[in-house]
């Protein structure tokens, strides 16, 4: 479990209270919801390719 | 008056590209100092640009479907020897010595520039109010915001400076102004229209997509810029813009997908009442309306959160030490962006590609996805969240993203047109999505409903 506020201090985000802790709360969440749709992903398939935007031959162009 | 009723005008030489220039100057005094639209006018060299449009035509030569016809760009895009700022302190000196790829299109087109239009700084948030180039304010009502990023150039078209503009939409920077100005604004499918020349701010989520004040009109301008782009790396070798062949479409032939879920959760009142009588009068004129689950639509919106907190930081990062040349807001965006771990990036954008293929079988069963633009009406100037009737408080910002956010993450053309009005006479705008690519027949299917609504070419009675 990441410690947000320490993480902050070590990146060195220089934002004062009452915006740091906000910040961190507001992170915290977002990234929570987020591993839990991960963690609802079928997990015994294994990893497979997926496309993230466009089409096969769009991502040649990259 | 419309893009295309002006095009047409100009054409047929009823009227000048000088006359209607030296109108949206006329226009543009009288109302600009009430909204802060633009960051800068170039009226001189619009001038300039017209009398040699009129000098074309009068030797026969018709550049395309745009001549001679006034609009604008967001202050994103380059357009050769005229600064392009970004809405930021940051780049206030930075003068391209090319076009943009689209502002090259347009122009292309016959398009005379009449400015570079005010914006949320650099491009990343919905207020529109700019601590360094003004705050800019709904022709609706001037207490109010006209929504953003692109909010200039929802508020030129709505207060009629200007035909058409330009905007950007990383998570419904065109949406939410369209719906908030009572205009329309579309954000084609990704990789449609080329981002060459514009300020990136979430690269694998940034569109760019126009504002107008009707569905033709938007059509006009998509036929200009869509096609393949190789200098911008997402541009797709597929992008084509095709209005249906087949025919006018109507109402009897299309299946309207109604979600059944999110899209109608802490919306306003007055909001759901405009959608819900769209929606009514799309049935009774002999649409089929379809019930179903958007995938995941909540997911999609953490998603495309955590991909442009990390893409934007990564955009601006370097300059970060320059404190003061940044709003408040998004000094804290930028830094909440270097928290996301790597790992959670990668993850949305693994989420992201999954959940683009669960979307994919929605179209077998619906031609278009129907949702309010935005759950709430145009915040008051300096508002910075919404209490629910339920007592829950929540962001402007998240509130105002909410509908429109997952698009971005989907790549899907969306576009929202106005479809009613609130007691108090704020505009509320209805979104259509559809299948990718399909970004003609979604303008068409819009169009249905703004002849069903009468809502096209709007006045806001406060200017």
């Amino acid at each position: 479990m990441i410690r947000w506020e320490l993480l902050a201090d070590s990146l060195g985000i220089p934002v004062e209270e009452p915006d740091r802790s906000e910040l961190c709360r507001t992170i915290h969440a977002l990234v929570a919801r987020l591993e839990k749709a991960v963690r609802e992903l079928p997990s015994t398939a294994p990893p497979r390719f997926v496309p993230s935007v466009g089409t096969y031959e769009d991502r040649q162009t990259l | 008056m419309t893009l295309v009723e002006a095009s047409q005008l100009v054409r047929n030489r009823k009227i000048s590209s000088v006359e209607l220039v030296q109108q949206c100057l006329s226009r543009l005094d009288q109302t600009e100092p009430k909204l802060k639209a633009f960051i800068t006018v170039t009226g001189e060299q619009a001038l300039e640009q017209a009398r040699m449009r009129d000098e074309e035509l009068a030797r026969g030569q018709w550049r395309g479907p745009l001549h001679g016809v006034p609009i604008a760009v967001k202050d994103v895009f380059w357009a050769c020897g005229t600064p392009t700022t970004g809405g930021s302190p940051l780049f206030a000196d930075y003068v391209p010595e090319e076009n943009a790829a689209a502002v090259e299109a347009l122009l292309r087109a016959g398009a005379v520039l009449l400015g570079k239009t005010n914006l949320h700084e650099l491009a990343y948030g919905i207020t529109s109010s700019n601590p360094h180039f003004g705050t800019v304010r709904n022709p609706w009502d001037l207490e109010r915001i006209p929504g953003g990023s692109s909010g200039g150039s929802a508020a030129a078209v709505a207060a009629h400076m200007v035909f058409a503009a330009l905007g950007s939409d990383t998570g419904g920077s065109i949406r939410i102004p369209a719906a908030f100005c009572g205009i329309v604004g579309l954000k084609p499918t990704f990789g449609w229209v080329s981002r060459y020349g514009m300020l990136p701010l979430g690269f694998t989520l940034d569109h760019v997509g126009p504002l107008t004040r009707s569905t033709r009109d938007a059509a006009l301008i998509m036929e200009c810029l869509v096609g393949w782009d190789p200098r911008d790396p997402f541009s797709s070798p597929e992008a084509r813009f095709r209005e249906p062949v087949d025919g006018p479409i109507t109402f009897r032939q299309l299946r309207l997908g109604i979600p059944t879920n999110f899209f109608w959760d802490r919306v306003e009142p007055a909001v759901l009442q405009a959608v819900h009588s769209a929606i009514t009068q799309a049935s009774q004129a002999g649409a089929t309306l379809v019930e179903l689950e958007a995938p995941a639509a909540d997911v999609l919106v953490d998603v495309g959160r955590v991909i442009l907190l990390a893409e934007a930081t990564s955009v601006f990062e370097q300059r970060l030490s320059e404190r003061e040349k940044f709003g408040r807001d998004v000094w804290l965006l930028l830094q909440q962006g270097r928290l996301i771990p790597a790992t959670t990036y990668l993850q949305a954008q693994r989420l992201r590609g999954q959940l683009i293929e669960r979307w994919k079988s929605l179209w077998r069963e619906v031609d278009c996805l129907i949702t309010p633009s935005t759950p709430i009406l145009p915040a008051r100037i300096g508002d910075h969240s919404i209490r629910w009737h339920d007592g829950t408080v929540e962001d402007l910002r998240q509130a105002a993203t909410r509908f429109v956010r997952p698009f971005n993450v989907l790549g899907l053309p969306a576009v929202s047109i106005p479809c009613g009005f609130s007691p108090e006479g704020l505009p509320v705008g209805l979104q259509l999505v559809g299948p990718w690519g399909a970004d003609g027949r979604l303008l068409a299917i819009a169009g249905l409903f703004e002849e069903a609504l009468g809502l096209s070419d709007l006045q806001p009675p406060a200017l």
